[in-house]
């Protein structure tokens, strides 16, 4: 049965080129490279190790065997009788040490040195070729001498007669490297075990780490924009992953809140246009119903038209909301005076305040030059200027400023009126769209505004990179409106 | 003066035309982009409005072809799509006007009569009506032979209301005029400057010069 294409579900099931598998190849090589580094390291410590180990054992023999000789026979008379008990000695040495394949060799040099001095009195059966044609090289060293092949320590014990006694014990390196190999083929099973272990731990942790995201997925693929309900499960280990939830939740926050946000918007547009709707449409209904006076179609064709010039108002101040809605973050070129937008502005409105005793000043300080479009501007200081008029009485003041803020690179117009105020929770939902305190909603004032005017000034001061406040100390002590844009940039033109 | 109003919607149509009829003009009403290609709506008539959203052929494409073919006739754009990228395409193609839907009739005559004075005859320097007579160069006006002090203000918007003398005038178009800005708010700004203009032009006068003509703007009534 063939699926609707939008049933169709996006998440198929994951390739073996997938993330998890990926995790534990990189691992596995990770820990394998990691583990033959390790093994090649402890080979050459303990080779080192038995090398210097068996070294220093060999030094103390040839030590131990002088030190024997000087002990017993301190005398040199009976040289012959101690050369025989000391040859006894080095093949107990040696026979004891046979399993290491040491072997000793006691020879007798001429004092002047050199090979044809040199006379083997005796070697034990192993000493190899090499040793025995080893011309005699110094007198006495505390070093062992390594000949590639063995190694041995070497020592002068006696003189006797211009004859000197020396004796050499050595071992050859292939017993050492005997037991390296041992040593490795002991470790060998271990590394392939960890080989093999290795990718099933990896592919296990990777599955682990990687379960929260398929959660993800999951939930993430149940969510539609008409249903942003549904949020990600966060563990609270505060990890990537937590992180990435708890802030994929808060853009589901935002977006659920945009959207609720704009679905109350069409809802409170629908509702605004019905109210001039029925009211023309029951007004045009009655005067059809019957024959009338021309006076009374005159009134109600008059009543329509206000209710159509409403409507349009309406229509306008919500297109040009979309339309500085959309336009966020563009760039205006344009560079603007705020003060002279304000001059302007109190042009327009200033026989209409004189007319209602209502004193308006104007304070410029600063050149507040802001980048940006002038009739938008306008029309936010204009729309403020508007409402300042409406909510005050006769009588009272209204005092526009314009300041600059070098340090914050800000320009400052304020709207000070002496009306009637707002009260401390209407102040932020002043600014919602059709938002109007309810002296404000009389549709039988002729001033009845359309609602939109202070979200169209946020609008715009925000898409100018500013903000816009409202501040009242509270009903009957009029209200103060400040929009803040930041002031134009002045590129220094090189010299 | 010939006016054509190319149009699909029949109640604007009609609407358009009887005002315009009672403007003292003669009009015709085309009904949709080909049919004005087809009778040269363009050529044969002194101001076009030209609707842009047109079945068969919008309004720009019948617009680009006339202007390709080299005919000059004025034309005034409608239009539900109000904004400035709108705009500037309606310019490209050849529009001398453009006006966004819903307008006020009113402006839509005054706005015929302009665009018809600006490409037939050279700008006036004084304009008369009545006993008014308006200075445009020293920005003087004289009723029955004295001069009467205005304020700019008060100049510039008499001055709209004498070039449109007899016909309606919009608050939105005079506050075009007098601010360049099309102030459309719940203030009336314009008003306050308008009974002071009556104070001065209507002393010794029952009835004022300008009329208030309620919901639609101010019209100057002299013959």
């Amino acid at each position: 049965m063939p699926w609707p294409s939008t049933d169709v579900p996006f998440l198929r099931p994951i390739p073996w080129g997938s993330l998890r598998v990926r995790l534990t190849l990189l691992n596995s090589a990770a820990v394998l490279l990691a583990m033959l580094i390790l093994l090649f390291a402890v080979r050459v410590g303990v080779r080192t190790a038995l090398f210097n180990e068996t070294e220093q054992t060999l030094l103390g023999e040839v030590r131990e065997v002088a030190m024997s000789l000087d002990e017993f026979y301190p005398s040199s008379d009976s040289f012959v009788a101690s050369r025989d008990l000391l040859i006894a000695e080095l093949r107990r040495k040696a026979k004891s040490h046979r399993d290491r394949s040491w072997f000793v060799h006691l020879l007798e040099g001429a004092d002047t040195g050199g090979q044809d001095g040199a006379k083997t009195l005796w070697a034990s059966e192993n000493c190899p070729e090499e040793i025995l044609a080893e011309p005699i090289d110094e007198a006495v060293t505390e070093k062992v001498k390594h000949s590639g092949k063995h190694r041995w320590a070497r020592r002068l014990i006696d003189t006797h007669g211009g004859q000197k006694l020396y004796v050499r014990i050595g071992m050859p390196d292939k017993v050492i490297e005997q037991d390296v190999d041992d040593l490795t083929w002991f470790l060998l099973p271990i590394g392939i075990g960890f080989t093999l272990l290795t990718p099933l731990a990896g592919y296990w942790l990777a599955l682990r780490a990687t379960q929260p995201i398929a959660g993800i997925l999951k939930t993430a693929g149940r969510l539609k924009p008409t249903k942003l309900g549904d949020r990600l499960l966060s563990r609270g280990t505060n990890d990537e992953l937590d992180q990435l939830s708890v802030t994929i939740n808060r853009l589901l926050d935002q977006v659920a809140r945009h959207v609720e946000q704009q679905q109350q918007f069409v809802a409170d547009a629908a509702h605004e246009l019905r109210g001039p709707l029925a009211a023309m449409q029951n007004a045009l209904e009655v005067a059809t119903a019957k024959n009338r006076s021309l006076d009374s179609y005159q009134v109600t064709i008059e009543d329509a038209l206000g209710e159509t010039r409403h409507l349009t108002k309406l229509a306008n101040d919500l297109l040009l909301l979309a339309e500085v809605g959309n336009s966020l973050g563009s760039v205006f070129n344009q560079a603007c005076d705020l003060s002279e937008v304000v001059r302007q502005t109190a042009a327009m409105f200033g026989a209409t305040a004189e007319e209602r005793s209502i004193a308006m000043t104007i304070e410029t300080r600063g050149d507040a030059i802001v980048r940006g479009d002038e009739r938008q501007l306008r029309q936010v200081i204009s729309n403020l200027v508007d409402n300042a008029l409406r909510f005050t009485p006769d009588g009272g003041r209204i005092d526009l400023a314009v300041e600059t803020n070098t340090a914050a690179h800000e320009a400052i117009v304020t709207v000070t009126d002496s009306g009637r105020g707002v009260e401390p929770e209407h102040l932020e939902r002043a600014f919602d769209r059709f938002f109007q305190a309810e002296a404000a909603r009389d549709r039988g004032d002729i001033k009845r505004g359309g609602g939109l005017g202070l979200s169209i000034c946020r609008s715009i001061v925000e898409r100018h990179g500013g903000r816009i406040s409202l501040d009242s100390p509270g009903l009957g002590l009029g209200t103060t409106a400040t929009v803040i844009v930041p002031l134009r940039l002045v590129r220094r033109m090189p010299a | 003066m010939h006016v054509a109003i190319v149009e699909d919607d029949p109640v604007i149509a009609k609407a358009v035309s009887t005002a315009v009829r009672e403007a003292g003009h003669e009009c015709t009403w085309v009904p949709d982009g080909e049919t004005a290609v087809r009778q040269n709506t363009l050529l044969s008539n002194d101001v076009v409005i030209l609707d842009v959203m047109l079945p068969k052929m919008s309004g720009l494409e019948v617009l680009s072809a006339a202007r390709d073919a080299g005919v000059k006739t004025p034309v005034i754009l409608l239009t539900a799509l109000g904004t400035v990228t709108d705009k500037l395409a309606g310019f490209r193609s050849g529009a001398d006007d453009y006006l966004v839907k819903p307008f006020a009739i009113d402006e839509l005559l005054a706005r015929i009569q302009a665009i018809h004075r600006r490409t037939s005859n050279k700008p006036t320097m004084e304009i008369e009506a009545g006993p008014l007579q308006l200075s445009l160069s020293t920005k003087r006006l004289s009723l029955d032979g004295r001069t009467i002090d205005l304020t700019p203000t008060e100049f510039s918007i008499l001055e709209l209301l004498m070039r449109f003398n007899g016909q309606v005038v919009t608050r939105k178009m005079l506050c075009e005029h007098v601010w360049a800005f099309d102030w459309d708010g719940p203030t009336n700004v314009i008003e306050v400057h308008i009974n002071r203009l009556r104070g001065k032009l209507d002393k010794g006068r029952e009835d004022s010069y300008i009329q208030t003509i309620r919901g639609r703007g101010y019209a100057l009534a002299i013959d």
